[in-house]
């Protein structure tokens, strides 16, 4: 008799009602492997999706440090996942856009009050638990020798993990994205692709 | 025995993350109690047997090599293993090596953008590095002159791990990415592992879990 290894079956795994999917959030792209689940978001179902000037979107306060270009994503269901990958990609039109893209990445949960919908998180300001920083890209000088051309960068963080500055970062649910331009020479005319991988 | 084995086959057929779009190596997948784990052999990994005679143009007088892109899927933990096949005593230098991952990126529906080659902190995060010494002198048959065919195989081996969002030791950057990714191995003392001197063989593998 072979010994019982407690593996369920995968096509049984992934016929398993796991998680209803919101009408209020993207789930991303579901699949259960061994028990593990992973989501999958799309740019198409992030919201940055390479849409013109959709750097300089969303951003009512300009006050704050590093602030004069973002993004927010839509809302996202990542329920039962707690490591995440963040990938971008900007698409610069021409060579004088080439410049070093500095961003942080900050994500922000709806909370529960007395009102029938969600607490949104305010765009514009942050702080460190408002909108807690989980990652930064410094992406430098590309090597594209034609324009348009892209450049890219990825960031992994957990849930109850470290930024390098001291903040503890991620957090479990839904959360929205939101990148922010920390230096000024990004030119509005770039456009930008997010996508998320997040697992249990 | 079983040993809880998902057939490859059933594997690509799962509604996984379109893998079609990575045409990624999905490694020797294996569910052990509820834990995917995946190995990637040299094979896999395509770091294998590879001579070091790359040079990075970004960094000249050093060397690197990448692997193939890897389905990690569900995977969070990793561990590197990395072999060097010296077959001189010219080849036994002390030199130490930086593991980079990275991924490739999603743009316009379609389109998977490859990462740029020169190295970004967040185009390529540091996840391992490998300091591998010269070998015990007690075993150096000094008889034997470098190229001699006499001379025999070496290996010097080691091994890195990290996990997705951990600070990785010795930087104050969080390592790893989930999902697919590709590595990417450099000398980091470059004067000292030239492109040209360094023509051991590397073999790379890597184990991943959830």
């Amino acid at each position: 008799m072979s010994p019982f290894t407690g593996a369920v079956p995968v096509n049984q795994m992934n016929s398993l009602p796991l998680l209803s999917t919101s009408d209020l959030a993207f789930g991303g792209t579901v699949s259960v492997i061994g028990g593990s689940i992973n989501r999958y978001f799309s740019p198409a179902q992030t919201g940055i999706n390479g849409q013109a000037n959709n750097l300089n979107t969303a951003d009512a306060d300009l006050s704050g440090p590093g602030l004069g270009l973002s993004t927010v994503s839509n809302l996202l269901d990542v329920r039962g996942c707690n490591r995440f990958s963040a990938l971008v990609a900007i698409k610069m039109p021409a060579a004088d856009e080439d410049v070093t893209y500095s961003l942080n990445l900050r994500i922000a949960v709806p909370c529960q009050a007395d009102l029938t919908s969600g607490i949104q998180p305010r765009f514009g300001t942050y702080g460190t638990t408002a909108w807690p920083l989980v990652a930064a890209f410094v992406i430098g000088v590309s090597s594209a020798g034609a324009f348009p051309a892209y450049k890219t960068g990825a960031q992994g963080w957990m849930v109850g993990g470290q930024y390098p500055a001291g903040t503890q970062t991620g957090t479990l649910g839904f959360i929205y994205l939101w990148f922010n331009f920390a230096n000024t020479g990004v030119h509005k005319d770039a456009v930008m692709f997010a996508s998320l991988y997040a697992t249990s | 025995m079983s040993a809880a084995l998902i057939p490859e086959s059933q594997f690509d057929a799962l509604p996984c993350i379109s893998a079609a779009q990575y045409v990624a190596e999905a490694g020797d997948v294996e569910i052990v109690r509820g834990q995917i784990t995946r190995y990637f052999s040299p094979e896999a990994t395509g770091i294998n047997a590879w001579a070091g005679n790359v040079g990075d143009p970004w960094l000249p007088g050093s060397w690197m090599c990448y692997s193939n892109r890897m389905n990690c899927l569900g995977c969070s933990r990793f561990t590197f293993m990395l072999c060097t096949k010296m077959r001189e005593k010219s080849h036994d230098t002390s030199m130490t090596i930086l593991v980079y991952a990275r991924a490739w990126v999603a743009a316009e529906p379609g389109v998977m953008v490859a990462p740029d080659p020169k190295l970004w902190p967040s185009a390529w995060s540091q996840v391992g590095r490998f300091r591998l010494s010269i070998s015990d002198p007690l075993h150096v048959d000094p008889i034997l002159p470098p190229g001699d065919p006499n001379w025999p195989i070496w290996y010097k081996s080691g091994s890195a791990s990290w996990d997705v969002g951990a600070i990785v030791p010795g930087t104050s950057t969080q390592g790893g990415l989930t999902g697919g990714m590709a590595l990417r191995l450099r000398a980091a003392n470059g004067a000292g592992v030239d492109k040209s001197g360094f023509n051991a063989e590397l073999y790379g593998s890597l184990i991943a879990a959830s």
